[in-house]
């Protein structure tokens, strides 16, 4: 799109209503966190939570939207489609998504494809830095994603529509309602994304093929409280995608993936005087189809099922301790044309002790013991601290042993899986240091990880690709974050935000660092807000990476928007945004030979009612 | 008579004496000859000096006139000549530089006939050696004749395919030859390469096209970019290409044989053929395709006519041939047999097949669980590869070797030739992989070259005949 457009088209969203006022999308006086675990013994860990005003400006892309606030690195094979995190130098798999106190990581590959999750879905996204096992199971080496949904008991029934509409005939629709009293509440949610993805290659005549795609997602979220003790809550989550897969530079794309993921979790909880107990059970299902080429009719296909229970009991031992123990079965299924029907039972037992030990100084310690048919039984442990040295600084330490479980690919792929397979393990130790004056807060952590046993896929020696445990990794790092929130009068707000991180991540053997590990990235948002008005400008630094037997250049690449909030006649509130991503038209790949998207535009419309 | 006679022989005598008594009024005749130091020269020698003698000087300057002819092109293969030169009078000597050009390009011997036409400013001259021929013989090679040349895939959409030069005697190993004399990435996954005359035929698979070059300089001559999908090999058959496709990989039904043009160089027709048509190679006009089976598997040798484009009776083999040789009039097949994975395993098998009437003379059968491929061969004895070992046996021999050569190797493909066996290891996939020689004489390993990465064919260039 040429400049003229652009400008021409600020111009139109501008020139909306005059007199309006600022909105709050959630306004939430009693909250009850699902996943309250997270709150409770997250001693020794960053947490970084983002708002609701952060999350609207990356639209409906969880990549974008970490990639731009956060320390996470993400490799996406185009946009929007598959992208995998690299969370403090780890691999695709060791970052785990956490969906109110639930792993979802695919049992299929062991990750999540951050471009079919939609933050628009959730009250709110944390990120808690450093190995999370203990806690959070398989995966949760690097960090851990958490994707909460809050019920709100109070009388209330608000609405909130988006739409947006942009450049490739990106659209995007999105209803929420939450409606509610005190002793029930519901939230539910639907939206659809479709984008015909044809943007033009810069520097080229070549345009972006096979990249259509489109995404239904549908969430239903609800709570009554029985009495006051007894609270049942009930979570589900259906998405639904048909992308086709682009090509690259020089191998064009002509398949098509179709998944289906379905996840629901049923919860009672008892608040007790000194205990609470809460039990869990859970049904998570991913379903994919792959088609080689689009326009046929044959596919290969894959399923994994999980069924999961869990018993939870947190006590208040005393005022300075406090412990949690669970234990969870999950029942494990596949299906698939590459991997047979293999099914298989783990069983965790967890334990975590919270010591306040005063004022300034307190601790957890936890430990976990898994036990599976299937595989070498992990056992974890992590210990956490903080110590707040003054009222504006904090010194937080964990230290962590953390592990992946081989996938169902690992295992059970025909030909290749390896039932001998262990389990990665991962050692880390993260200190942190995070310090508030005033507007501004900094957090500064520094880590150490040294993971073994890393699985990977390799010829034998009757050539056929098997996983074999032979990696070994030693990574370290260190992260910089820098928030300032300034309010000028009533009607000015300025909300900066910067992340650096340095990142080694080397294989032991040969002292390299890991493929698409950047030792440099960085971002920084600027978000100013004047009455009604809103404007907002953030930038990615991402430094260049190893690839196979090569380099891939670094870039910068930046989106700016603009947003105006007008107040309509009866209780409608309304806002207008526009965004021009990429807006200096960088050409630049996040992975070899895939251009990314050139300068466009996504143009938005946000009713609350 | 007599008188006259005398007379005549006198008025000579006396006009012989006279002119010998007056230079100014007698004129003697000087003969002129060219020649050169050698008569044949490098064009990087330089100058080659043409001296023009006359046996007398000229007592006036004169101009000597020449022609240039020969197949050498002024300009291109030496500095224009004037054409002419002047021979001082008093002097009996003139030089004339002829300056040679060295270029690049590869180029027969040349020759360059310099002719003493005519001069000018006298009449009293004769020329007794008017002409000379020299011969320039080109100084340069293609970068690519007498070696190895290894093939790699590269990494499935990592568009990193490339072909490594390995010289003759190892001591050099050149990579992405076809990047940088083209200054274009080769493609994604290049699954394997052909030679036609002086033309090398890469079949890059997962870019859907087949890239011609110049085996011995590796300048592009063409790509042929539509017609395939999921190409493989090669062969040449009654003047046209045929490039075996899978189709869609899990398609059983739409796999083919894509006929090139090999003028126009694009595909001009198709041969439909069953699941999984991999090596394919021709016996004049015969072309047999060894159909491995894809993703799935199949046990056939199919057979097709390139006169008439047509398939004929296939020959039913073992599951998976995997590799085809043609020795002396007769095809050898060798299957691998299905994997274990399958649940179905079965065994492999070598097969050879007479080419006259399409019939299988002797078959060799591995146990069940062997799985042999890359089936090679020099003279009259045959290698595989099994388990990572390397197996030999003559033509003649009625039982599969007990025992191997060479033990303990990771192939991902092998050649032979003149008495060295090369092998590509691909090692871990993600860095760059070696070229393994042995000495076929005594099953010593000569040397192990680091190429690039994921080598997975290995071709042999000889010396380039004009």
């Amino acid at each position: 799109m040429k400049n003229h457009d652009l400008v021409l088209f600020l111009i139109c969203s501008c020139s909306f209503a005059i007199n309006a006022q600022q909105t709050s999308v959630h306004q939430l006086d009693e909250v009850v966190v699902s996943d309250t675990r997270l709150a409770q013994y997250a001693e020794g860990h960053k947490l970084t939570v983002l708002k609701d005003s952060t999350v609207q400006r990356n639209g409906i892309s969880l990549t974008s939207l970490l990639g731009f606030n956060s320390n996470l690195y993400f490799k996406e094979n185009g946009l929007g489609m598959v992208s995998s995190p690299s969370f403090r130098g780890t691999n695709a798999s060791h970052t785990a998504v956490v969906w109110n106190g639930i792993n979802i990581n695919s049992q299929l590959n062991g990750q999540v494809d951050f471009n079919t999750i939609n933050p628009f879905n959730y009250s709110n996204i944390t990120i808690r830095s450093g190995g999370g096992s203990v806690q959070y199971g398989t995966g949760a080496i690097g960090g851990t994603i958490h994707l909460n949904n809050e019920l709100n008991f109070k009388n209330h029934s608000e609405h909130q529509l988006f739409a947006g509409y942009g450049s490739f005939n990106s659209q995007s629709i999105n209803y929420m309602t939450s409606i509610g009293s005190k002793k029930w509440a519901t939230n539910f949610g639907i939206n659809y994304n479709h984008s015909d993805n044809d943007y033009r290659y810069l520097q080229t005549d070549d345009i972006n093929t096979n990249g259509e795609f489109e995404h239904l997602n549908l969430n239903f979220n609800t709570g009554y409280f029985f009495n006051d003790k007894h609270l049942v809550r009930l979570y589900h989550q259906t998405f639904v995608a048909d992308r086709n897969l682009s090509g690259n530079l020089f191998a064009p794309g002509r398949s098509r993936y179709k998944d289906q993921q379905y996840r629901t979790q049923l919860e009672w909880m008892h608040t007790g005087v000194k205990m609470i107990s809460k039990f869990k059970v859970a049904h998570l299902q991913e379903d994919f189809k792959y088609f080689e080429n689009k326009d046929s009719d044959i596919f290969s296909n894959g399923r994994a099922t999980t069924l999961l229970a869990r018993y939870a009991v947190d006590f208040d031992i005393s005022k300075a301790l406090r412990l949690n123990t669970l234990v969870q079965f999950n029942h494990l299924k596949g299906r698939g044309d590459s991997f047979g029907n293999p099914s298989r039972n783990d069983f965790s037992v967890t334990a975590i002790a919270k010591h306040k030990v005063d004022k300034r100084f307190r601790y957890n310690l936890s430990l976990r013991r898994d036990f599976s048919s299937d595989y070498d039984n992990p056992i974890v442990f992590a210990l956490g601290s903080s110590f707040d040295v003054s009222t504006t600084y904090e010194v937080k330490l964990n230290a962590s042993r953390n592990f992946r479980i081989p996938t169902f690919n690992d295992l059970y792929w025909q030909p290749g899986g390896n039932l001998e397979l262990l389990p990665e393990y991962s050692h880390q130790i993260d200190l942190g240091h995070a310090l508030r004056f005033g507007n501004m807060a900094i957090n500064v952590n520094t880590y150490f990880i040294d993971t073994k046993d890393m699985i990977r896929w390799l010829p034998n020696e009757s050539g056929i690709w098997s996983p074999i445990n032979v990696d070994k990794v030693q990574g370290y790092g260190a992260e910089l974050e820098l928030g300032y929130v300034k309010e000028i009068g009533k009607k000015q707000h300025i909300d900066v935000k910067t992340n650096y991180a340095y990142t080694i991540s080397e294989d032991k053997a040969t002292k390299e660092q890991l493929i698409y590990v950047p030792k440099h990235s960085g971002n920084a948002s600027v978000a100013y807000k004047y009455g009604n008005l809103g404007l907002f400008y953030q930038h990615l630094y991402n430094g260049k990476v190893s690839i196979i037997a090569n380099e891939l250049e670094g870039y910068d690449v930046a989106n700016a928007g603009l947003w105006y909030s007008l107040k309509l006649p009866v209780t409608i509130k309304c806002r207008l945004g526009v965004t021009v991503n990429n807006i200096f038209n960088t050409y630049y790949e996040n992975v070899a030979l895939r251009p990314m998207p050139n300068r466009n535009i996504q143009s938005n419309l946000l009713l609350n009612f | 008579m007599r008188i006259t006679r005398f007379l005549l022989v006198a008025v000579l005598i006396g006009s012989f004496l006279s002119s010998c008594s007056n230079d100014d009024d007698e004129q003697i005749i000087s003969n002129l000859s060219i020649s050169t130091s050698d008569n044949s020269f490098s064009e990087g020698d330089g100058t080659v000096t043409l001296t023009i003698t006359a046996s007398e000087a000229f007592s006036a300057d004169v101009t000597v006139s020449y022609e240039v002819s020969g197949s050498a092109t002024s300009g291109q293969d030496f500095e224009a000549l004037s054409g002419s030169l002047t021979l001082v009078s008093g002097e009996t000597s003139i030089s004339e530089n002829l300056t040679l050009i060295d270029d690049d390009e590869v180029e027969q011997s040349e020759n360059i006939t310099v002719t003493l036409t005519s001069v000018t400013g006298t009449t009293d001259f004769m020329f007794s050696t008017d002409s000379v021929d020299i011969t320039i013989s080109d100084n340069d090679s293609f970068a690519f004749e007498n070696g190895i040349l290894v093939l790699h895939e590269g990494n499935f959409f990592g568009g990193n395919a490339s072909v490594s030069f390995v010289s003759d005697d190892l001591s050099e190993v050149t990579n992405t030859i076809f990047n940088d004399t083209n200054e274009s990435p080769l493609g994604d996954t290049a699954q394997s390469m052909a030679f036609n005359g002086d033309l090398a035929f890469i079949v890059v698979n997962n870019s859907q096209k087949v890239e011609v070059v110049n085996r011995y300089s590796f300048e592009s001559v063409a790509t042929i970019s539509e017609g395939f999908l999921n190409p493989r090999y090669i062969a040449f058959a009654n003047g046209k290409g045929y490039v075996t496709n899978w189709g869609d990989g899990t398609n059983p039904d739409d796999d083919y044989l894509a006929v090139v043009n090999l003028e126009t160089y694009s595909v001009e027709s198709t041969i439909a053929l069953p699941e999984g048509p991999e090596w394919i190679l021709s016996n004049e006009n015969t072309l047999y395709v060894a159909q491995q089976g894809g993703f799935g598997q199949n046990n056939i040798v199919s057979v097709i006519d390139a006169t008439t484009n047509t398939v004929g009776d296939p020959i039913t083999v073992a599951d998976r041939p995997n590799s085809i040789q043609l020795i002396d009039g007769s095809l050898w097949v060798l299957s691998g047999g299905n994997p274990a994975w399958t649940g179905n395993e079965t065994p492999g098998q070598l097969d050879k097949i007479n080419t006259t009437d399409n019939s299988i003379e002797t078959s060799l059968a591995f146990a069940t669980t062997e799985h042999p491929n890359y089936l090679s061969f020099d003279n009259d004895t045959l290698y595989y590869l099994l388990n990572g070992n390397v197996y030999s046996m003559n033509v003649s021999d009625t039982a599969l070797p007990t025992s191997e050569i060479i033990s303990g190797v990771f192939f991902y493909d092998m050649n032979i030739d003149n008495g060295r066996l090369y092998g590509v290891d691909a090692k871990d996939f993600s860095s760059a992989g070696s070229l393994e020689v042995y000495d076929l004489s005594d099953s010593s390993l000569v040397q192990s070259l680091e190429v690039s990465v994921v080598p997975g064919a290995v071709y042999f260039n000889g010396n380039f005949e004009f």
